[in-house]
């Protein structure tokens, strides 16, 4: 109970946190800081949501390495929960960036490289949730996961070399010259958004642990209650 | 043009985040119910086998 509290604690301490940052980095984006192009503005949304996703799925590709190696269930549950995380924060960076597309190049989608391998991407992690939901047996569920989910993370080497590979409308990380106060937002804004995020994952890995225990005692007893 | 853009970007991106709360609530609000049932069939159960003995 002790111990359940102050995990309660820490993780509400990350959401006030998160919260009061995020205040601060909206009040620099939108008023306090006035970036020379105006499109700068998507930056504060788009850059963050796209971060974290990638943040996703590396913590899910780690926890699945780890699932691969120790057979644990709460690595599997780390790693599927940190999948649907990131596919939201996804889908608001591929919704994000085609509005900026619209704005900075005239259509919201070009088939840019970026564009199209962030969409891949995109669809092979709804892969991952479509396939682990689709096998009823949880240890063949929790193993087919793992191994997919190692090797739809090769996918995202792809869309970050899509800019160099490929002729691309879209900026390379080194070609972006921000100056201090824009930068200094952005971060900002990327650390509210991580912080959001560890909140998130925090609440919905308890969440389906608890989920799991619930199921497995709600087995247990109706199995002894019919055995009797 | 392009503010409309970054407002309509601003709402996506806060409600993308609002629904993930609002989504892992409810499947708390479910766990806490099927919670509540599980602890009501212990105790109906529990009456019975008193009744029993």
């Amino acid at each position: 109970m002790h111990i359940k509290e102050e995990r309660m604690m820490k993780r509400d301490v990350i959401l006030v946190i998160g919260a009061i940052l995020s205040v601060v980095a909206s009040y620099m984006a939108y008023v306090a800081v006035h970036p020379v192009r105006g499109d700068i503005y998507f930056s504060y949304t788009h850059i963050p949501a796209a971060l974290v996703c990638y943040l996703a799925f590396f913590i899910s590709l780690v926890a699945s390495i780890m699932y691969l190696k120790k057979r644990t269930r709460s690595y599997d549950m780390a790693a599927e929960v940190s999948v649907i995380i990131g596919l939201v924060y996804g889908i608001v960076a591929l919704i994000s960036g085609a509005i900026w597309a619209n704005a900075a190049w005239g259509l919201y989608w070009n088939w840019d490289p970026k564009q199209t391998t962030t969409l891949i991407l995109w669809i092979a992690y709804a892969g991952y949730i479509a396939v682990k939901y689709s096998i009823s047996d949880v240890d063949r569920r929790a193993v087919i996961g793992a191994v997919y989910n190692v090797l739809a993370f090769s996918l995202i080497p792809l869309t970050f070399l899509s800019v160099t590979l490929w002729q691309s409308l879209h900026p390379r990380a080194q070609e972006i010259t921000l100056s201090m106060p824009v930068k200094v937002t952005l971060i900002s804004n990327i650390v509210a958004a991580s912080l959001f995020f560890a909140y998130l994952f925090i609440v919905a890995y308890s969440l389906w642990s608890l989920e799991d225990r619930v199921n497995v005692m709600l087995y247990r007893h109706r199995y002894k209650r019919g055995g009797a | 043009m392009v503010y409309r853009g970054v407002f309509v970007v601003a709402i996506i991106y806060w409600t993308a985040i609002l629904v993930l709360f609002l989504w892992l609530s409810r499947r708390l609000a479910a766990l806490n119910a099927r919670i509540g049932d599980l602890e009501r069939e212990v105790v109906e159960e529990g009456d019975e086998d008193e009744d029993e003995d």
